[in-house]
């Protein structure tokens, strides 16, 4: 799961993580976190390096 | 003292204090960061929770959605419940649960942000001697939301962004603030609550003379 906070500056980020991850199937992901509104490179590390990793961790329940 | 306002929004200001020491800036600023109280959610009764994630990683979530507060609607050790449950679809699939699902018992009180996720539900469906059952995750809980201050835990931590700087150029006499709140309060309220917190430590300071 998306941290809910940027972890350097404590700006919520994970909000806009489901429009996101939609948004750079088709587009450019710096343009998608300057619309919206992700200006800080502390913040916008958070959404580009994130990996989605709780589906792997599942079937080990 | 000079303030001017350079650019004013609900959740960021930038202004530029003129006439003050580089001192009183930095007082200003570390009161904004650890003096100013507000909710955040402090204990969680997890009644039920068979997802992927741990009591204290959902705990650790709720505690950092930021709640909007009006400070003047409470006094500092009221309470506020907000309940969450939910539970994953019938068929294999998932649902998310989102921080506007936080049913609060106080309806001034909500999340400042709708769209947090807290939490990933799984469904997932098994065979055993081919009966066809699926396992679904659930989550219920009671979580207690009180004031407090960044001191304590950023949690209560009202600003993100609270910095000063020089002037760029040549004016060296004025320091240029940028404040940006995390939600839970308007940011001028921040700024005003923590030079009013000021001014009653100084007062405190003389009486105690």
């Amino acid at each position: 799961m998306i941290p809910v906070r940027c972890f350097t500056c404590g700006k919520v980020i994970s909000d806009v993580w489901d429009v996101y991850k939609e948004r750079i199937k088709q587009e450019e992901p710096g343009k998608v976190l300057d619309e919206l509104g992700i200006r800080r490179y502390c913040c916008r590390r958070m959404l580009l390096a994130h990996a989605e990793l709780i589906n792997e961790i599942a079937p080990y329940e | 003292m000079e303030v001017e306002i350079e650019e004013r929004g609900e959740k960021e200001v930038k202004f530029v204090i003129k006439g003050v020491k580089v001192r009183f800036a930095n007082a200003l600023r570390r009161a904004m960061i650890t003096e100013v109280p507000k909710f955040a959610i402090d204990e969680v009764n997890i009644h039920e929770n068979t997802s992927l994630l741990y009591d204290e990683q959902l705990a650790s979530r709720l505690a950092l959605i930021p709640l909007k507060t009006d400070l003047r609607d409470y006094s500092a050790d009221d309470v506020v419940s907000l309940t969450l449950k939910a539970i994953s679809p019938e068929r294999a699939g998932y649902t998310v649960v989102y921080s506007k699902e936080l049913i609060s018992s106080d309806p001034e009180m909500e999340a400042a942000f709708e769209d947090i996720p807290v939490v990933k539900l799984i469904s997932t469906e098994r065979e055993i001697r081919g009966i066809r059952t699926v396992a679904r995750q659930m989550i219920s809980l009671e979580a207690i939301a009180r004031q407090g201050r960044g001191k304590k835990h950023a949690k209560w931590q009202p600003v993100t962004v609270c910095s000063y700087k020089d002037l760029p150029g040549e004016d060296k006499n004025g320091l240029l603030f940028s404040v940006e709140s995390d939600g839970a309060l308007p940011v001028d309220e921040i700024v005003i609550e923590a030079a009013r917190i000021m001014r009653e430590k100084c007062k405190s300071v003389v009486n105690g003379l």
